[in-house]
């Protein structure tokens, strides 16, 4: 099987997956904009799944875990964000090509930061002390549709072993070859704010945590707490 | 949301058979028409309860049939689509209501079907099929696999032997692979994952029986798999198999098995049909582009093997033996470029050639330097069609040189 | 989403990649030399990494824009260098090649390169520097179904084929630098 990135970014990568930090936040701004209306932000459908490690080292996704743990990210996510006196709308995804075609870009763009920010050695020296990636102009129809300011896009993957989470390896996963988590049961992620007037990426966060359990509520709080470090004002 | 290819590897992972599994053996009674759907080992219209292991992979396999819907080579052809849908909910009967249906732009044969009830097909079977008894063969087969449940059991098997990188990487590699390239390789990974012969056995047994119960001809079924292995045997490369027979494994003793089977159930009298008509309207509006994927294979001795083929069965022979000139032309070996040209007159002569013919025929006359029949060829060409996107330069090659 | 669009090939052949792991290098703005053969005049700066006769500069990430030049296929050379088995399918450079066959070989390395519903269109002759050349443009979808746009202009120089080709998503990247693109083109000059 051809892997796609070399030796050189898998090695980078582990690096720093393996660092001690638990997240990583990039920002254009340090307070969110609004007016006397609270803000509102629309919540993107939540790309989360949780896996089971198994003894042979699959990783056996857990339809009953993924759903209480996208249940749990999404209850923790309307409460922190209440907390900050912001309303938090959650998007329902219908037919048709506008929400898929966003979902790509944001995922092209979200990979691009994790790659070309988060790994020295895969540097873009024009963006070397620049952050300013954006969707475009586009995603202003999500403003429009949802009276919203902004927009969040979070993306989780964790797996945990029947005896308890395993000490953290090598995170290929998102990085590259996406969604392969090699055996190590880390809980990684990141989450995206976008501003829906300019479509630009103003705040963005990469999760990555050794302990917490999504498949409860309070640990979901956690998680969101430690995911929405540094999150604007 | 998982890739549609991890879904999809698990339905070339058929797997290997479990030594629990018990053989099977076809039975001999009668034909009964509707008996083979009453004795499968699923229900219609049956979801797993959310902690169950089949739930988790359903999941998986729902994430990825989404993924699946925005694939880039997911041919969207409203009318290809409602036939094969058509088709394959004939063969299905109470299971129709299950099976979505996807079809991907993939030049080789294959069709899989995963647990959750998504059918993929790739265009590369369309090319080779005859007609809609045949594609019902194959339809039939994959459906055999579902309603038996052989691919839950291969998911079973492989969660306790595979390390889930290697699964990972057939489902990036498998169904749907923009890099054609890779056919070789999923081939070969494929293999692994093979259905076992007890599961072939019975696929092809409820295959015929339903195929049969749906009114088509099971005669016809023993005729795909003789037209893949003349293809195969006309390769001279070698480089790729048929990527079903990686996983369908097709020794000679499963062939006449089927034609015996397939005589059988017409011995008793069964009338089926075959359906030439509605699958020539369905697949040769689309059919030059799948033959251009073919061409991209550089495959040439097996894709002229195939052409040959279809030009016997004698539907749109201008087009095909267009084809078979750009084969020669790309091939571009010893004699080839006259090899082409002979091809390219026979278009001439023959229904339905597409105008770039003669632009093909305008490029063999420049290598030969014959400038005043490329020009003539050419104005042919951009008479046919005159908005062509290349007419402009086109029109800068006319120009005398010097 | 799912992996293929994680596996963050766009296209334009796994050497691409390979070259992706090498470090990016700062290039421009200005004028530039581009494999003994030509030179450019940039109006921005780029995100630099190549790898034999490939360079590929992006300002936003290779997986959003790319702009890529192939400098100087010889007889014989595969349109991209790729590993593994699509090595095989890569249509090959031969200098007889009249332009319609060259355009026909950039959509063949194309499409193997993973192109999916690759239309082109508005073949037309376009000056390359002095040199006479020809340039179309098309668009694509990934395995991930993400749309991408692209513009491609060739010419033969000594035997040689340069190509240009610059590409990106069809959602807000292709056009974010498309005029410097342009702008870069008319400033070609051969050496």
């Amino acid at each position: 099987m051809r892997r796609l990135w070399c030796v050189v970014v898998s090695a980078a990568v582990a690096a720093v997956l393996t660092s001690a930090c638990a997240t990583k936040t990039f920002q254009q701004i340090n307070t969110l904009e609004r007016d006397d209306s609270p803000l509102r932000v629309v919540l993107m459908p939540l790309d989360v799944q949780l896996s089971e490690l198994t003894a042979g080292g699959l990783h056996e996704p857990k339809a009953d875990w993924t759903a209480s743990a996208r249940v749990n990210i999404r209850d923790a996510l309307v409460e922190a964000f209440r907390g900050r006196g912001a309303e938090l709308a959650v998007y329902v995804e219908g037919p048709g090509d506008p929400q898929v075609r966003r979902d790509q870009i944001q995922l092209a763009v979200g990979q691009t930061i994790l790659v070309h920010k988060f790994q020295p050695a895969l540097k873009l020296p024009t963006k070397e002390n620049v952050f300013d990636w954006s969707l475009g102009p586009k995603v202003a129809s999500l403003r429009d549709e949802y009276d919203a300011d902004y927009a969040l896009f979070v993306f989780v993957r964790d797996s945990y072993s029947s005896g308890g989470r395993v000490a953290a390896t090598v995170l290929v996963g998102i990085l590259s070859m996406g969604r392969y988590i090699l055996p190590g049961g880390q809980q990684t992620g990141f989450a995206s704010l976008v501003d829906l007037d300019t479509g630009n990426i103003v705040w963005f966060n990469r999760l990555q945590r050794g302990a917490g359990d999504l498949r409860t509520l309070d640990a979901a709080r956690s998680s969101v707490s430690v995911l929405l470090t540094d999150f604007p004002k | 949301m998982r890739s549609p290819r991890f879904a999809l590897a698990i339905l070339i992972a058929a797997g290997v058979a479990t030594a629990s599994c018990a053989t099977y053996e076809p039975s001999d009674q009668p034909y009964q028409k509707g008996a083979a759907f009453r004795d499968a080992d699923i229900a219609p219209a049956v979801h797993p309860a959310l902690d169950t292991d089949e739930a988790g992979l359903w999941m998986t396999m729902e994430e990825a049939e989404h993924d699946l819907k925005t694939a880039g080579n997911l041919v969207r052809d409203e009318a290809l689509n409602a036939y094969v849908k058509g088709v394959t909910c004939k063969v299905a009967g109470p299971y129709c209501a299950d099976i979505r249906v996807y079809i991907l732009r993939v030049p080789d044969f294959n069709a899989m079907m995963a647990p959750n009830g998504a059918l993929v097909v790739w265009t590369g079977l369309l090319l080779r099929t005859r007609n809609e008894a045949q594609l019902a063969t194959i339809l039939g087969h994959e459906i055999g696999h579902y309603i038996e449940r052989h691919s839950v059991e291969r998911w079973r098997d492989i969660r306790t032997k595979t390390d889930i990188l290697m699964f990972f990487s057939i489902a990036t590699s498998a169904a749907g692979v923009g890099y054609v390239g890779n056919l070789a390789s999923i081939g070969v990974l494929a293999s692994i994952y093979a259905y076992s012969r007890d599961n072939e056995r019975e696929a092809d047994d409820v295959g015929l029986k339903i195929m049969a119960d749906a009114g088509y001809d099971p005669r016809e079924a023993p005729k795909v798999w003789a037209r893949l292995i003349r293809e195969e045997e006309a390769d001279e490369d070698k480089k790729s198999r048929i990527v079903f027979f990686a996983t369908h494994p097709v020794p000679e003793e499963r062939l006449d098995t089927l034609k015996a089977e397939a005589e059988r159930l017409a011995s008793t009298g069964f009338q089926g049909g075959i359906g030439v008509d509605a699958y020539d309207a369905a697949v040769l509006p689309l059919r030059a582009a799948f033959l251009r994927d073919e061409l991209d294979l550089r495959r040439f001795s097996r894709t002229e093997a195939l052409l040959n083929m279809l030009i016997e069965d004698g539907a749109n022979v201008g087009e095909l033996q267009f084809y078979r000139g750009e084969l020669y032309r790309l091939r571009n070996g010893d004699g080839d470029l006259d090899r082409a040209m002979e091809a390219y007159r026979e278009a001439e002569n023959s229904d339905g050639p597409p105008p770039e013919l003669f632009r093909s025929i305008a490029l063999i006359h420049m290598k030969k330097g014959e400038s005043v029949e490329a020009r003539e060829a050419f104005s042919r060409y951009l008479a046919l069609k005159p908005d062509a996107e290349d007419r402009e330069m086109i029109r800068l090659m006319m120009e005398p040189a010097g | 989403m799912n992996v293929a669009t994680n596996r963050v090939v766009v296209l334009l052949a796994v050497a691409v990649l390979a070259a992706a792991c090498a470090k990016f290098s700062l290039v421009g703005p200005g004028r530039l030399e581009m494999a003994d053969a030509y030179t450019v005049d940039s109006p921005v700066a780029w995100n630099e990494t190549s790898e034999g006769k490939v360079q590929i500069w992006t300002v936003d990430g290779p997986q959003l824009q790319r702009l890529t030049f192939v400098n100087g296929l010889e007889d014989g050379d595969p349109l991209f260098e790729t590993k593994g088995d699509s090595a095989e399918n890569m249509p090959r450079y031969n200098s007889a090649m009249t332009p319609l066959e060259i355009k026909e070989l950039i959509e063949a390395g194309l499409r193997v390169s993973g192109a999916n519903q690759l239309e082109t269109s508005d073949f037309r002759p376009q000056a390359f520097g002095s040199i006479p050349g020809y340039r179309f443009e098309f668009s694509y979808a990934l395995e991930s179904g993400l749309e991408n746009e692209g513009t491609a202009l060739a010419a033969k120089k000594d035997g040689k084929l340069y190509l240009i080709l610059y590409t990106g998503t069809r959602f807000y990247y292709y056009g974010k630098h498309k005029d410097d693109v342009e702008r870069l083109i008319d400033t070609i000059q051969i050496l």
